[in-house]
């Protein structure tokens, strides 16, 4: 029988979650609501971890609703999103303002990702899953995630290192390169 | 020949984003920790409630999980709180809407926010410890139902838990309630509380600070009598 999730080592992985969440909408006030939906669904009915580990059942949580919002915000009027848009108080910035700006800047270039891309990167790189998990939790290929997250990373580095000429080429050409 | 500096390349992306991501804090806010921690205090509950009816029978278990019941549906207090308040603003609508609406026992109109997306899907009146609660209902296609309930007379306590949020009118108090979301703050002197099972605490609060700026009207319109004294469904 599957172990179950244990609710109680839950609250150990909201930070990386966060980041992850954050990363996944580029506003930390996005991945809040993201977090917190994410442990809601989690929270609702004992779960089954079915191999997983626990990070990689709470990715797998978390680009499913994230994949959700997005769809349910696609359809949102143009009116309530200007409600969401409202700015909130944030105290968060206030002790480190200049940390605070980098991390932005980094995971907004994260957020620019292609989907695909972002998600691999995201589960790797931030959730800290091994390629095997991660195309578990995103339901592909090691190789695809192999691929994805060299693309990705390739494209944040020269985003946030300013390397145009590969962002250009690495942007304008998903297939294989020939050279 | 041209995979080998590929691969140098994804071995240095890969180091550099790595220098990158530990080089920036991003630890998740403390409000979001302390929601989280009381979003996994209530299945904890519920798993400690499964022991009985291992033990002692199906009869037994289910007369103890009708008094749980009893208790969660209470509130578990007898003090009138925004949180209890909550749970009127996550009842069922008994009535359709007037076009303009104030607060039994306040000069607090309800906004009208019907063409920012979320148009009145009713309202109910209840008492609560002798307080006239009247509350209105909103429905987004996106976010789904909000009630707002106004309380009438003196503030209440919020309750147990939450966040204090600061915002231009003045402190919000975020909670989380059983898997609903719940904002409360005080308006001209009356406690005002907006519930939902599905929109997000931002939303909640956007709208919240939208209303704050709400006009107070100077005479009383009333919506007939309230409703006799009844139990907050929940």
């Amino acid at each position: 029988m599957s172990p179950r999730l244990d609710p109680q080592t839950l609250p150990s992985h909201v930070n990386r979650l966060y980041r992850a969440a954050w990363a996944l909408c580029g506003s930390p006030h996005e991945a809040e609501d993201l977090v917190q939906e994410t442990f809601v669904r989690v929270l609702a009915r004992p779960r089954q971890l079915r191999g997983d580990d626990e990070l990689a059942y709470l990715m797998r949580v978390l680009r499913n609703t994230f994949l959700d919002s997005r769809r349910t915000a696609s359809r949102r009027p143009q009116v309530s999103a200007q409600l969401d848009d409202l700015e909130l108080a944030d105290d968060r910035s206030t002790d480190r303002p200049e940390s605070a700006l980098e991390a932005r800047e980094l995971y907004e270039a994260i957020a620019k990702l292609p989907e695909d891309f972002r998600l691999a990167l995201v589960a790797v790189d931030i959730v800290g899953l091994s390629y095997s998990e991660a195309g578990r939790a995103l339901k592909t290929g090691e190789s695809t995630i192999t691929t994805r997250l060299h693309r990705a990373r390739r494209r944040v580095v020269a985003e946030i290192d300013g390397d145009d000429d590969q962002t250009q080429r690495e942007g304008s050409a998903p297939t294989r390169r020939l050279d | 020949m041209s995979e080998q500096p590929d691969r140098e390349r994804a071995s240095a992306d890969e180091q550099r984003l790595g220098e990158l991501l530990r080089s920036v804090e991003a630890p998740a806010p403390g409000p979001l920790r302390a929601l989280i921690a009381e979003l996994n205090a209530a299945p904890a509950a519920r798993r400690r409630l499964r022991m009985p009816v291992l033990a002692f029978g199906a009869a037994f278990a289910t007369a103890a999980l009708a008094a749980v019941l009893i208790v969660v549906a209470l509130g578990g207090t007898s003090a009138p709180t925004a949180l209890r308040t909550a749970e009127l603003a996550l009842a069922q609508p008994r009535a359709s809407a007037p076009q303009t609406l104030v607060a039994a026992g306040t000069k607090i109109a309800f906004p009208d926010w019907a063409a920012r997306g979320w148009p009145s899907a009713g309202l109910r009146r209840d008492r609560l410890d002798g307080r006239v609660v009247t509350t209105e209902f909103y429905r987004s296609y996106a976010s789904g139902t909000v009630g707002y309930a106004i309380v009438s007379g003196a503030p209440l306590r919020f309750g147990e838990g939450g966040r204090t949020v600061l915002q231009a009118h003045g402190e919000y108090r975020v909670m989380v309630s059983r898997g609903a979301r719940v904002v409360a703050w005080v308006q001209d002197g009356h406690t005002c509380v907006l519930a939902s099972r599905t929109a997000s605490p931002a939303t909640l609060l956007a709208l919240a600070v939208a209303q704050d700026a709400t006009s107070t009207v100077s005479e009383h319109q009333g919506w007939g009598s309230p409703a006799q004294p009844t139990a907050a469904p929940v």
